[in-house]
């Protein structure tokens, strides 16, 4: 199935899954082999990355609140070039957060670390729990 | 000597990535930066950098479209699309490469230009070791791409140059000050520019710029002092346009009108060897006025 989320008069989400429920009185949602595009808003800290693919295979949570958790493989790519894999991911509000170990690159930079925090506007992309990875040096 | 011993083979700072470790890293790619926080550690080759925070800033993107891509040998060794140009590490910062090593409070990679900058705070000014030898200064500039080093009015001992006093006697540092130094280990040499001042022992000399020059070895042979120069040890002064010290006969030989003040004496001539250790005076083609009233009671010493 395929779902689109508007706001504004602008669609601001696309995505499809596999399998989708939806339980309209508590706003629950559990969906399986889902993948997402979220297009950040112009003129955000999250637009110089564009459009945000996410893929996970099992995502549920609360949408009226914005709380819920991706898990059984989470992975995040920018159109500008980054990616990042984990096993799961948790949202509350405008709050990203994991603890397990997350993979990640992009250009001018590689990064394993053993979690994450960052802010859906894109203000604040932080990797935890020490890190370790390389990044690009010019000439 | 610390020129040599400071300035050992390098090589340039290549492209391709910069391994590193931290507690923390944020990235703001709006800014075209990346931040580490705790315990941060960069390796490049043979070049080590730690600090508590450190922040890499990428080229512009223009720019770094425009810079010709190399071939890696493996993917891991090219993480495309962008190049930091610059790092800025704070805290504690500590330089390692090959045996060289350098501490200071921020430390300042900028890539294009092949240099690391290293400053400290009023209390602790940054300082380059190797071994024994140790040179600080307010501002030390490493050269990434040569061996040289640039030092913002440095204070330097010169241990190495008095290892050939001896075991029997003590050793008897050279202290130089100066504005600026620069070291040239191609050439073998340190340049001391402006204000320089060298204190051994009781004796102290100050000209406007000084070159060390050191043997194969690394030890200290030759200062020469240009531009006009002043001595003084004790009660003695001595001054000349020129000087030169030879590190094996412990000797500075003043040149280019040499004047000789000791106590009322005043000597000239064609050059005056002043004996650093036994205090002895040689004036070749010597003329001047002597009063010999003042030396009474003095033992034999010039």
């Amino acid at each position: 199935m395929a779902f689109a989320r508007l706001s504004e008069g602008r669609v601001v989400a696309r995505g499809i899954a596999e399998r989708l429920d939806y339980r309209r009185s508590g706003g629950r949602l559990l969906a399986f082999e889902g993948a997402a595009t979220i297009y950040p808003q112009p003129n955000t800290k999250l637009a110089p990355l564009g459009p945000l693919h996410l893929m996970a295979s099992r995502l549920e949570g609360e949408v009226p609140v914005r709380r819920g958790t991706a898990s059984s493989g989470v992975r995040m790519d920018a159109t500008r070039g980054d990616t990042a894999r984990t096993e799961q991911v948790h949202l509350d509000g405008e709050i990203l957060r994991t603890d397990t170990r997350v993979f990640a690159r992009g250009p001018g930079y590689a990064v394993e670390s053993n979690g994450l925090l960052a802010r859906t506007d894109g203000s604040a992309v932080q990797f935890t729990g020490g890190v370790a990875g390389q990044l690009q040096v010019g000439q | 000597m610390i020129a040599p011993a400071l300035v050992l083979a390098v090589a340039a700072l290549p492209p391709g990535p910069l391994d590193f470790k931290a507690r923390e890293m944020r990235i703001e790619p709006h800014s075209r930066r990346v931040f580490l926080d705790g315990d941060v550690q960069l390796v490049r080759g043979d070049l080590r950098v730690s600090g508590q925070h450190a922040e890499a800033e990428y080229a512009e993107q223009a720019a770094a479209k425009k810079a010709p891509r190399r071939k890696t040998r493996t993917p891991e060794a090219d993480l495309g699309g962008q190049n930091v140009e610059r790092f800025t590490v704070d805290g504690n910062v500590h330089v390692q490469r090959g045996s060289r090593t350098a501490d200071g409070e921020r430390g300042v990679v900028d890539v294009p230009a092949q240099t690391l900058v290293l400053t400290g705070t009023a209390l602790a000014p940054p300082v380059v070791r190797d071994g024994t030898e140790t040179l600080s200064g307010d501002r030390i500039l490493l050269r990434l791409d040569s061996e040289d080093v640039d030092v913002v009015r440095p204070r330097v001992v010169l241990r190495r140059s008095v290892a050939e006093e001896g075991p029997a006697k003590p050793a008897i540092p050279v202290k130089v000050e100066a504005d600026r130094l620069v070291l040239m280990q191609a050439r073998k040499l340190a340049r001391f520019t402006e204000d320089v001042v060298i204190r051994r022992g009781d004796a102290v000399v100050r000209s406007p710029r000084m070159d060390a020059r050191y043997g194969a070895d690394g030890e200290l042979t030759r200062l020469e002092l240009r531009g006009g120069v002043d001595v003084r040890q004790g009660d003695r002064r001595a001054t000349g346009q020129t000087a030169d010290y030879d590190a094996k006969s412990r000797t500075l030989v003043l040149q280019g009108d040499p004047k000789l003040y000791d106590q009322g004496d005043v000597l000239t001539g064609e050059r005056i060897d002043l004996a650093l250790d036994s205090k002895e005076v040689r004036v070749e083609r010597a003329k001047g006025r002597l009063r010999p009233e003042a030396h009474k009671g003095e033992g034999g010493t010039p």
